[in-house]
Protein backbone atom coordinates (compact mmCIF):
# COMPACT_ATOMS: atom_id res chain seq x y z
CA UNK A 1 0.00 0.00 0.00
CA UNK A 2 0.90 3.55 -1.05
CA UNK A 3 0.64 5.18 2.44
CA UNK A 4 1.82 8.38 0.75
CA UNK A 5 -0.25 8.26 -1.67
CA UNK A 6 -3.53 7.87 1.12
CA UNK A 7 -2.27 10.56 2.91
CA UNK A 8 -2.14 13.05 -0.09
CA UNK A 9 -5.76 12.28 -1.36
CA UNK A 10 -7.08 12.44 1.84
CA UNK A 11 -5.47 15.27 2.02
CA UNK A 12 -6.76 16.71 -1.28
CA UNK A 13 -10.18 15.27 -1.00
CA UNK A 14 -10.49 17.27 2.78
CA UNK A 15 -8.75 20.74 1.52
CA UNK A 16 -11.38 20.33 -1.51
CA UNK A 17 -14.42 19.87 -0.04
CA UNK A 18 -13.89 22.18 2.86
CA UNK A 19 -12.85 25.15 0.42
CA UNK A 20 -16.12 23.35 -1.78
CA UNK A 21 -18.43 24.13 1.08
CA UNK A 22 -17.13 27.64 2.04
CA UNK A 23 -17.61 28.80 -1.39
CA UNK A 24 -20.56 26.37 -2.52
CA UNK A 25 -23.29 26.80 0.52
CA UNK A 26 -23.19 30.98 -0.16
CA UNK A 27 -22.82 30.45 -4.07
CA UNK A 28 -26.05 27.74 -3.89
CA UNK A 29 -27.76 29.94 -1.34
CA UNK A 30 -27.63 32.86 -3.87
CA UNK A 31 -28.83 30.79 -6.83
CA UNK A 32 -31.36 29.38 -5.35
CA UNK A 33 -33.27 32.28 -3.45
CA UNK A 34 -32.11 35.10 -5.36
CA UNK A 35 -32.27 33.89 -9.05
CA UNK A 36 -31.40 36.21 -11.34
CA UNK A 37 -32.01 35.90 -14.84
CA UNK A 38 -28.26 34.91 -16.02
CA UNK A 39 -28.60 32.42 -13.30
CA UNK A 40 -29.90 29.32 -15.46
CA UNK A 41 -26.77 29.90 -17.32
CA UNK A 42 -24.62 30.21 -14.66
CA UNK A 43 -26.03 26.76 -13.19
CA UNK A 44 -25.30 24.99 -16.78
CA UNK A 45 -21.31 26.39 -16.86
CA UNK A 46 -20.79 25.69 -13.17
CA UNK A 47 -22.58 21.85 -13.96
CA UNK A 48 -20.16 21.31 -17.03
CA UNK A 49 -17.35 19.73 -15.44
CA UNK A 50 -19.81 17.07 -14.62
CA UNK A 51 -19.97 16.18 -18.05
CA UNK A 52 -16.93 16.88 -19.16
CA UNK A 53 -14.29 14.76 -20.34
CA UNK A 54 -12.17 14.60 -18.21
CA UNK A 55 -9.02 15.20 -20.40
CA UNK A 56 -10.66 18.54 -21.66
CA UNK A 57 -11.03 20.18 -18.16
CA UNK A 58 -7.21 18.67 -17.87
CA UNK A 59 -6.09 19.97 -21.18
CA UNK A 60 -7.65 24.04 -20.57
CA UNK A 61 -6.16 24.15 -17.02
CA UNK A 62 -2.74 22.90 -18.56
CA UNK A 63 -3.15 25.87 -20.45
CA UNK A 64 -4.26 28.11 -18.06
CA UNK A 65 -1.50 27.06 -15.59
CA UNK A 66 1.37 27.74 -17.81
CA UNK A 67 3.89 29.30 -16.95
CA UNK A 68 3.57 32.19 -19.35
CA UNK A 69 0.20 32.23 -18.80
CA UNK A 70 -1.63 34.99 -16.69
CA UNK A 71 -2.88 32.78 -13.72
CA UNK A 72 0.73 31.14 -13.90
CA UNK A 73 2.45 34.14 -13.91
CA UNK A 74 0.25 35.47 -11.04
CA UNK A 75 0.86 32.48 -8.92
CA UNK A 76 4.21 32.24 -9.11
CA UNK A 77 4.36 36.03 -8.56
CA UNK A 78 2.41 35.45 -5.47
CA UNK A 79 3.54 32.24 -4.29
CA UNK A 80 6.77 31.60 -5.72
CA UNK A 81 5.52 28.42 -7.45
CA UNK A 82 4.55 26.92 -9.94
CA UNK A 83 0.45 25.57 -10.65
CA UNK A 84 1.48 22.72 -13.04
CA UNK A 85 2.40 19.80 -11.51
CA UNK A 86 2.28 21.02 -8.19
CA UNK A 87 -0.17 20.23 -5.40
CA UNK A 88 -1.56 23.38 -5.62
CA UNK A 89 -2.51 22.86 -8.97
CA UNK A 90 -4.15 19.80 -8.32
CA UNK A 91 -6.31 21.53 -5.60
CA UNK A 92 -7.47 23.83 -8.01
CA UNK A 93 -8.35 21.74 -10.31
CA UNK A 94 -9.99 19.12 -8.15
CA UNK A 95 -11.89 22.21 -6.62
CA UNK A 96 -13.40 23.03 -10.40
CA UNK A 97 -13.75 19.02 -10.65
CA UNK A 98 -16.06 18.35 -8.51
CA UNK A 99 -17.73 21.85 -7.91
CA UNK A 100 -21.11 20.57 -9.62
CA UNK A 101 -20.83 17.66 -7.49
CA UNK A 102 -21.04 19.33 -3.92
CA UNK A 103 -23.63 22.21 -5.44
CA UNK A 104 -26.20 20.32 -6.99
CA UNK A 105 -27.59 17.79 -3.77
CA UNK A 106 -26.94 21.45 -1.75
CA UNK A 107 -28.83 23.85 -4.67
CA UNK A 108 -31.61 20.87 -4.73
CA UNK A 109 -31.85 20.75 -0.81
CA UNK A 110 -32.59 24.57 -0.64
CA UNK A 111 -34.71 24.50 -3.51
CA UNK A 112 -36.87 21.82 -1.72
CA UNK A 113 -37.54 23.69 1.39
CA UNK A 114 -40.96 25.19 2.37
CA UNK A 115 -40.77 28.82 1.21
CA UNK A 116 -43.57 29.78 3.72
CA UNK A 117 -40.86 29.02 6.82
CA UNK A 118 -38.54 31.18 5.27
CA UNK A 119 -41.83 34.22 5.03
CA UNK A 120 -42.41 33.61 8.38
CA UNK A 121 -39.07 33.79 9.97
CA UNK A 122 -38.78 37.30 7.49
CA UNK A 123 -42.16 38.30 9.31
CA UNK A 124 -40.94 37.70 12.72
CA UNK A 125 -38.07 40.14 11.85
CA UNK A 126 -34.94 37.89 11.22
CA UNK A 127 -32.51 38.95 8.48
CA UNK A 128 -31.16 36.52 5.36
CA UNK A 129 -28.01 35.56 7.63
CA UNK A 130 -30.10 34.76 10.39
CA UNK A 131 -32.92 32.96 8.75
CA UNK A 132 -30.16 31.27 6.53
CA UNK A 133 -28.07 29.97 9.68
CA UNK A 134 -31.49 29.24 11.90
CA UNK A 135 -33.86 28.23 9.14
CA UNK A 136 -32.18 27.01 5.80
CA UNK A 137 -29.23 25.29 6.59
CA UNK A 138 -31.03 23.31 9.94
CA UNK A 139 -33.73 21.90 7.58
CA UNK A 140 -31.73 21.62 4.88
CA UNK A 141 -28.04 19.67 6.15
CA UNK A 142 -28.72 17.13 4.81
CA UNK A 143 -28.19 18.00 1.04
CA UNK A 144 -25.49 20.04 2.19
CA UNK A 145 -23.61 17.03 3.65
CA UNK A 146 -24.57 14.84 0.69
CA UNK A 147 -22.60 17.34 -1.33
CA UNK A 148 -20.01 17.37 0.56
CA UNK A 149 -19.68 14.09 0.69
CA UNK A 150 -20.15 13.39 -2.96
CA UNK A 151 -17.47 16.06 -3.40
CA UNK A 152 -14.91 14.14 -1.13
CA UNK A 153 -15.57 11.01 -2.89
CA UNK A 154 -15.27 12.15 -6.47
CA UNK A 155 -11.82 13.87 -5.48
CA UNK A 156 -11.23 10.93 -3.93
CA UNK A 157 -11.59 8.88 -7.27
CA UNK A 158 -10.58 11.80 -9.51
CA UNK A 159 -8.45 10.26 -11.83
CA UNK A 160 -8.30 11.86 -15.66
CA UNK A 161 -7.69 15.67 -14.79
CA UNK A 162 -4.65 14.67 -11.91
CA UNK A 163 -3.23 12.59 -14.56
CA UNK A 164 -2.96 15.37 -16.75
CA UNK A 165 -2.55 18.22 -14.44
CA UNK A 166 -0.36 16.35 -11.52
CA UNK A 167 2.37 14.38 -13.10
CA UNK A 168 2.67 11.26 -10.85
CA UNK A 169 4.83 13.15 -8.58
CA UNK A 170 5.47 10.63 -5.55
CA UNK A 171 4.18 12.45 -2.34
CA UNK A 172 3.26 15.85 -4.54
CA UNK A 173 0.55 14.73 -6.70
CA UNK A 174 0.72 11.24 -7.08
CA UNK A 175 -3.07 10.35 -5.49
CA UNK A 176 -4.43 6.84 -4.76
CA UNK A 177 -5.79 6.37 -7.92
CA UNK A 178 -2.85 7.40 -9.81
CA UNK A 179 -0.72 5.13 -7.61
CA UNK A 180 -3.28 2.28 -8.29
CA UNK A 181 -2.34 2.85 -12.34
CA UNK A 182 1.02 3.02 -11.46
CA UNK A 183 0.88 -0.15 -9.86
CA UNK A 184 -0.85 -2.19 -12.62
CA UNK A 185 1.71 -0.37 -14.73
CA UNK A 186 4.99 -2.03 -12.59
CA UNK A 187 2.79 -5.37 -12.69
CA UNK A 188 2.27 -5.09 -9.05
CA UNK A 189 -1.46 -6.92 -9.19
CA UNK A 190 -1.12 -7.51 -5.14
CA UNK A 191 -0.48 -3.48 -4.64
CA UNK A 192 -3.06 -2.78 -7.38
CA UNK A 193 -5.64 -4.81 -5.66
CA UNK A 194 -5.42 -3.72 -2.58
CA UNK A 195 -5.37 -0.08 -3.49
CA UNK A 196 -8.06 -0.67 -5.35
CA UNK A 197 -10.00 -2.59 -2.68
CA UNK A 198 -9.72 0.58 -0.74
CA UNK A 199 -10.82 3.00 -2.83
CA UNK A 200 -13.91 0.57 -3.67
CA UNK A 201 -14.30 0.84 0.35
CA UNK A 202 -14.03 4.56 0.26
CA UNK A 203 -16.67 5.02 -2.03
CA UNK A 204 -18.91 2.56 -0.90
CA UNK A 205 -18.75 4.55 2.85
CA UNK A 206 -19.00 7.65 1.73
CA UNK A 207 -22.32 6.89 -0.60
CA UNK A 208 -23.96 4.86 2.36
CA UNK A 209 -22.96 7.89 5.18
CA UNK A 210 -24.86 9.93 2.25
CA UNK A 211 -28.39 8.17 1.85
CA UNK A 212 -28.49 7.23 5.42
CA UNK A 213 -28.27 10.77 6.46
CA UNK A 214 -30.44 11.53 3.65
CA UNK A 215 -33.04 9.25 4.89
CA UNK A 216 -32.92 11.00 8.08
CA UNK A 217 -33.44 14.27 6.65
CA UNK A 218 -36.60 13.14 4.65
CA UNK A 219 -38.07 12.10 8.01
CA UNK B 1 -29.85 21.61 17.68
CA UNK B 2 -28.39 20.51 14.27
CA UNK B 3 -27.48 23.76 13.86
CA UNK B 4 -25.19 23.28 16.46
CA UNK B 5 -23.99 19.87 15.33
CA UNK B 6 -23.69 21.79 11.52
CA UNK B 7 -21.66 24.56 12.99
CA UNK B 8 -19.41 21.81 14.87
CA UNK B 9 -19.02 19.75 11.81
CA UNK B 10 -18.08 22.63 9.60
CA UNK B 11 -15.54 23.91 12.42
CA UNK B 12 -13.70 20.26 11.83
CA UNK B 13 -14.27 19.83 8.28
CA UNK B 14 -12.52 23.24 8.30
CA UNK B 15 -9.41 22.59 10.87
CA UNK B 16 -8.58 19.20 10.06
CA UNK B 17 -7.63 20.23 6.32
CA UNK B 18 -5.51 22.72 7.52
CA UNK B 19 -4.18 20.56 10.13
CA UNK B 20 -3.00 17.92 8.04
CA UNK B 21 -1.69 20.78 5.78
CA UNK B 22 0.25 22.48 8.03
CA UNK B 23 2.07 18.87 9.29
CA UNK B 24 3.08 17.86 5.74
CA UNK B 25 4.48 21.70 4.78
CA UNK B 26 7.48 21.27 2.54
CA UNK B 27 10.59 22.15 5.26
CA UNK B 28 13.39 23.59 3.35
CA UNK B 29 15.16 21.29 1.95
CA UNK B 30 18.66 20.50 3.72
CA UNK B 31 21.79 20.13 1.57
CA UNK B 32 22.53 16.54 3.08
CA UNK B 33 18.57 15.64 1.84
CA UNK B 34 17.86 16.85 -1.23
CA UNK B 35 14.92 15.10 -3.07
CA UNK B 36 15.94 13.93 -6.42
CA UNK B 37 12.87 13.99 -9.23
CA UNK B 38 13.59 11.61 -12.10
CA UNK B 39 11.22 11.32 -15.14
CA UNK B 40 12.37 7.88 -16.40
CA UNK B 41 11.06 5.86 -19.70
CA UNK B 42 8.88 3.21 -18.56
CA UNK B 43 10.79 0.79 -20.36
CA UNK B 44 13.56 1.04 -17.29
CA UNK B 45 11.05 -0.08 -14.84
CA UNK B 46 12.72 -2.57 -13.29
CA UNK B 47 16.37 -1.82 -14.08
CA UNK B 48 16.21 1.95 -12.62
CA UNK B 49 15.45 0.88 -9.29
CA UNK B 50 18.72 -1.10 -8.68
CA UNK B 51 20.21 1.94 -9.55
CA UNK B 52 18.42 3.90 -7.35
CA UNK B 53 19.32 1.97 -4.30
CA UNK B 54 23.03 1.93 -4.95
CA UNK B 55 23.02 6.04 -5.05
CA UNK B 56 21.44 5.57 -1.78
CA UNK B 57 23.79 3.54 -0.60
CA UNK B 58 26.68 5.48 -1.81
CA UNK B 59 25.12 8.61 -0.91
CA UNK B 60 22.47 8.26 2.26
CA UNK B 61 21.66 12.27 1.83
CA UNK B 62 20.31 11.82 -1.40
CA UNK B 63 16.35 10.50 -2.18
CA UNK B 64 15.75 9.88 -5.28
CA UNK B 65 12.00 9.95 -6.25
CA UNK B 66 10.99 8.35 -10.05
CA UNK B 67 7.79 8.57 -12.18
CA UNK B 68 7.65 6.03 -15.08
CA UNK B 69 5.82 7.30 -18.41
CA UNK B 70 6.35 7.77 -22.12
CA UNK B 71 9.67 9.24 -23.08
CA UNK B 72 7.05 12.02 -25.43
CA UNK B 73 4.43 12.31 -22.27
CA UNK B 74 7.60 13.19 -20.16
CA UNK B 75 8.79 15.97 -22.88
CA UNK B 76 5.68 17.12 -22.74
CA UNK B 77 5.34 17.64 -19.13
CA UNK B 78 8.71 19.00 -18.67
CA UNK B 79 8.09 21.42 -20.97
CA UNK B 80 5.20 23.07 -19.52
CA UNK B 81 7.49 23.33 -16.33
CA UNK B 82 6.84 19.96 -14.67
CA UNK B 83 9.77 19.97 -11.70
CA UNK B 84 11.66 17.07 -12.69
CA UNK B 85 15.48 16.97 -12.06
CA UNK B 86 16.55 14.30 -14.21
CA UNK B 87 15.06 13.10 -17.62
CA UNK B 88 15.44 9.75 -18.63
CA UNK B 89 14.48 8.64 -22.34
CA UNK B 90 14.45 5.18 -24.02
CA UNK B 91 15.94 7.56 -27.17
CA UNK B 92 18.14 9.81 -27.82
CA UNK B 93 15.96 12.65 -29.71
CA UNK B 94 13.54 13.37 -27.15
CA UNK B 95 16.51 14.34 -24.62
CA UNK B 96 17.95 16.33 -27.40
CA UNK B 97 14.98 18.58 -27.94
CA UNK B 98 14.39 19.20 -24.79
CA UNK B 99 18.07 20.73 -24.72
CA UNK B 100 17.06 22.49 -28.04
CA UNK B 101 13.63 24.03 -26.32
CA UNK B 102 16.16 25.30 -23.64
CA UNK B 103 15.19 23.04 -20.59
CA UNK B 104 17.79 20.70 -20.67
CA UNK B 105 21.66 20.84 -19.93
CA UNK B 106 23.20 20.58 -23.16
CA UNK B 107 26.58 19.54 -21.56
CA UNK B 108 24.61 16.89 -19.47
CA UNK B 109 22.96 15.12 -22.14
CA UNK B 110 24.36 11.50 -22.20
CA UNK B 111 23.46 7.87 -23.68
CA UNK B 112 23.23 5.19 -20.97
CA UNK B 113 21.91 1.98 -22.97
CA UNK B 114 20.85 0.77 -25.72
CA UNK B 115 16.90 -0.87 -25.51
CA UNK B 116 16.50 -3.90 -26.83
CA UNK B 117 12.87 -5.08 -28.54
CA UNK B 118 11.30 -8.44 -27.80
CA UNK B 119 8.28 -10.24 -28.57
CA UNK B 120 6.26 -11.41 -25.99
CA UNK B 121 2.94 -13.56 -25.21
CA UNK B 122 1.60 -15.64 -22.19
CA UNK B 123 -0.23 -17.85 -24.37
CA UNK B 124 1.46 -20.57 -26.90
CA UNK B 125 0.81 -18.87 -29.87
CA UNK B 126 3.82 -20.24 -31.80
CA UNK B 127 6.63 -17.81 -30.63
CA UNK B 128 9.29 -20.36 -30.57
CA UNK B 129 8.98 -22.50 -33.89
CA UNK B 130 7.57 -20.12 -35.97
CA UNK B 131 9.53 -16.86 -34.90
CA UNK B 132 7.92 -13.62 -36.48
CA UNK B 133 5.85 -15.49 -38.91
CA UNK B 134 3.18 -16.50 -35.60
CA UNK B 135 2.21 -12.79 -35.81
CA UNK B 136 0.29 -13.85 -38.94
CA UNK B 137 -1.54 -16.78 -37.63
CA UNK B 138 -5.32 -16.66 -36.24
CA UNK B 139 -4.42 -17.55 -33.15
CA UNK B 140 -3.36 -14.34 -32.82
CA UNK B 141 -5.38 -11.62 -32.69
CA UNK B 142 -4.11 -8.54 -30.77
CA UNK B 143 -0.86 -7.44 -30.85
CA UNK B 144 0.03 -4.54 -28.14
CA UNK B 145 2.90 -1.75 -28.97
CA UNK B 146 3.32 0.97 -26.96
CA UNK B 147 1.96 4.50 -28.98
CA UNK B 148 4.76 5.07 -31.62
CA UNK B 149 3.54 8.93 -31.55
CA UNK B 150 4.82 9.83 -28.07
CA UNK B 151 6.95 6.04 -27.01
CA UNK B 152 9.96 5.38 -28.39
CA UNK B 153 9.48 1.38 -28.28
CA UNK B 154 6.37 2.10 -30.15
CA UNK B 155 8.29 3.91 -32.85
CA UNK B 156 10.29 0.81 -32.73
CA UNK B 157 8.24 -1.46 -32.69
CA UNK B 158 6.64 -0.37 -35.71
CA UNK B 159 9.61 0.13 -37.69
CA UNK B 160 10.65 -3.44 -36.53
CA UNK B 161 7.72 -5.14 -37.95
CA UNK B 162 7.92 -3.35 -41.14
CA UNK B 163 11.96 -4.42 -41.55
CA UNK B 164 10.46 -8.03 -40.80
CA UNK B 165 7.70 -8.16 -43.45
CA UNK B 166 5.05 -8.29 -41.35
CA UNK B 167 3.54 -5.09 -40.72
CA UNK B 168 0.94 -5.28 -43.93
CA UNK B 169 -0.58 -8.62 -42.53
CA UNK B 170 -0.34 -7.75 -39.05
CA UNK B 171 -1.39 -3.94 -38.82
CA UNK B 172 -5.13 -4.69 -38.15
CA UNK B 173 -3.97 -6.40 -34.76
CA UNK B 174 -2.50 -3.66 -33.31
CA UNK B 175 -3.50 -1.45 -29.91
CA UNK B 176 -1.60 0.84 -28.46
CA UNK B 177 -0.70 1.00 -24.64
CA UNK B 178 0.26 4.56 -23.61
CA UNK B 179 3.97 3.15 -23.26
CA UNK B 180 5.66 0.48 -23.05
CA UNK B 181 4.84 -0.84 -19.83
CA UNK B 182 1.27 -0.53 -20.47
CA UNK B 183 1.75 -2.61 -23.87
CA UNK B 184 3.14 -5.42 -21.65
CA UNK B 185 0.49 -5.05 -19.07
CA UNK B 186 -1.99 -5.74 -21.74
CA UNK B 187 -0.50 -8.62 -22.37
CA UNK B 188 -0.22 -9.99 -19.04
CA UNK B 189 -3.40 -9.29 -18.69
CA UNK B 190 -4.71 -11.48 -21.72
CA UNK B 191 -6.35 -8.20 -23.42
CA UNK B 192 -3.41 -8.77 -25.97
CA UNK B 193 -1.65 -12.30 -27.30
CA UNK B 194 1.40 -10.88 -27.80
CA UNK B 195 2.80 -7.55 -27.61
CA UNK B 196 6.03 -5.63 -29.04
CA UNK B 197 7.66 -4.70 -25.69
CA UNK B 198 11.16 -3.65 -24.05
CA UNK B 199 13.55 -6.86 -23.74
CA UNK B 200 14.04 -5.71 -20.03
CA UNK B 201 10.34 -5.52 -19.37
CA UNK B 202 9.78 -9.34 -20.09
CA UNK B 203 12.89 -10.07 -17.19
CA UNK B 204 10.64 -9.10 -14.41
CA UNK B 205 9.46 -11.35 -11.85
CA UNK B 206 6.05 -11.20 -12.97
CA UNK B 207 6.56 -11.65 -16.24
CA UNK B 208 8.19 -15.23 -16.10
CA UNK B 209 5.18 -17.28 -17.37
CA UNK B 210 5.85 -16.09 -21.10
CA UNK B 211 7.51 -16.56 -24.10
CA UNK B 212 9.73 -14.32 -24.97
CA UNK B 213 11.47 -13.86 -28.85
CA UNK B 214 13.99 -11.05 -28.96
CA UNK B 215 14.20 -8.88 -32.37
CA UNK B 216 16.92 -8.59 -34.32
CA UNK B 217 18.62 -5.54 -33.32
CA UNK B 218 18.93 -4.47 -37.07
CA UNK B 219 15.32 -4.47 -37.78
CA UNK B 220 14.78 -1.32 -36.13
CA UNK B 221 16.44 1.59 -35.56
CA UNK B 222 18.72 2.12 -32.55
CA UNK B 223 17.21 2.99 -28.84
CA UNK B 224 19.70 5.09 -27.85
CA UNK B 225 18.59 5.71 -24.50
CA UNK B 226 19.34 9.25 -23.22
CA UNK B 227 19.13 11.07 -20.65
CA UNK B 228 19.67 14.66 -19.65
CA UNK B 229 19.50 16.62 -16.71
CA UNK B 230 16.98 19.54 -16.08
CA UNK B 231 18.91 22.50 -13.90
CA UNK B 232 17.33 24.76 -11.43
CA UNK B 233 15.99 22.75 -8.63
CA UNK B 234 17.34 21.08 -5.41
CA UNK B 235 17.83 17.70 -6.84
CA UNK B 236 20.10 18.89 -9.11
CA UNK B 237 23.20 17.83 -7.47
CA UNK B 238 22.04 14.16 -6.74
CA UNK B 239 20.76 14.08 -10.42
CA UNK B 240 24.24 14.41 -11.53
CA UNK B 241 25.14 11.77 -9.10
CA UNK B 242 22.54 9.15 -10.35
CA UNK B 243 24.06 10.22 -14.23
CA UNK B 244 27.34 9.32 -13.30
CA UNK B 245 26.44 6.39 -11.58
CA UNK B 246 24.50 5.53 -14.64
CA UNK B 247 27.53 5.79 -16.97
CA UNK B 248 29.97 3.73 -13.99
CA UNK B 249 30.59 0.12 -15.04
CA UNK B 250 28.35 -0.53 -11.26
CA UNK B 251 25.54 1.23 -13.02
CA UNK B 252 26.03 -0.21 -16.70
CA UNK B 253 26.27 -3.67 -14.83
CA UNK B 254 23.11 -3.05 -13.26
CA UNK B 255 21.53 -2.25 -16.71
CA UNK B 256 22.92 -5.17 -18.79
CA UNK B 257 21.47 -7.55 -15.63
CA UNK B 258 18.04 -5.61 -17.05
CA UNK B 259 18.90 -6.70 -20.50
CA UNK B 260 20.11 -3.40 -21.64
CA UNK B 261 23.20 -3.53 -24.29
CA UNK B 262 25.58 -0.85 -23.00
CA UNK B 263 25.89 2.52 -24.76
CA UNK B 264 29.13 1.92 -26.72
CA UNK B 265 28.68 -1.59 -27.68
CA UNK B 266 28.86 -2.75 -31.32
CA UNK B 267 25.41 -3.67 -33.02
CA UNK B 268 27.76 -7.21 -34.02
CA UNK B 269 27.93 -8.03 -30.24
CA UNK B 270 24.69 -6.85 -29.49
CA UNK B 271 22.82 -9.14 -30.92
CA UNK B 272 21.78 -11.87 -27.91
CA UNK B 273 21.24 -15.77 -27.99
CA UNK B 274 17.38 -15.18 -27.93
CA UNK B 275 17.90 -13.41 -31.41
CA UNK B 276 15.92 -14.85 -34.50
CA UNK B 277 16.44 -14.43 -38.18
CA UNK B 278 14.62 -11.94 -40.07
CA UNK B 279 12.51 -13.53 -42.42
Amino acid sequence: MDWAALSLSLKLAGLTTACLLLLGVPLAAWLAFRPRRFSPLLEAMLALPMVLPPTVLGYYLLVAFAPDSWLGRGFEALVGSRLAFSFAGLWLGSMIYSLPFALAPTLAAFRGLDRTLLEAAATLGAGPLRTFFRVVLPSAWPGVLAGAVLAFAHTMGEFGVVLMIGGNLPSETRTLSISLYDQMQSLDYDGASHTALLLLAISFLALSVTHGFGRRGAR
Amino acid sequence: MFARVWRRLWILALVLPMVACGSTEPTASLPDHAIVRVVAASSLRFALPGVVTELRRREPGVDVEVSYTSSGHAVAQLRQGAPFDLFLSADHDFPQRLVDAGVGDRASLFTYARGRLALYSTENVGLATEGVTALRSERVARIAIANPEHAPYGHAAIAALHALGVYDAVEAKLVRGENVAQAANLVRSHAADVGVVAFSLTLAPTMDHGQVLELPVDAYPPLLQSGVVIPGHDGEAGARSLRALLLSARGQAILSRWGFISADAQPAEAAGPATTEAR
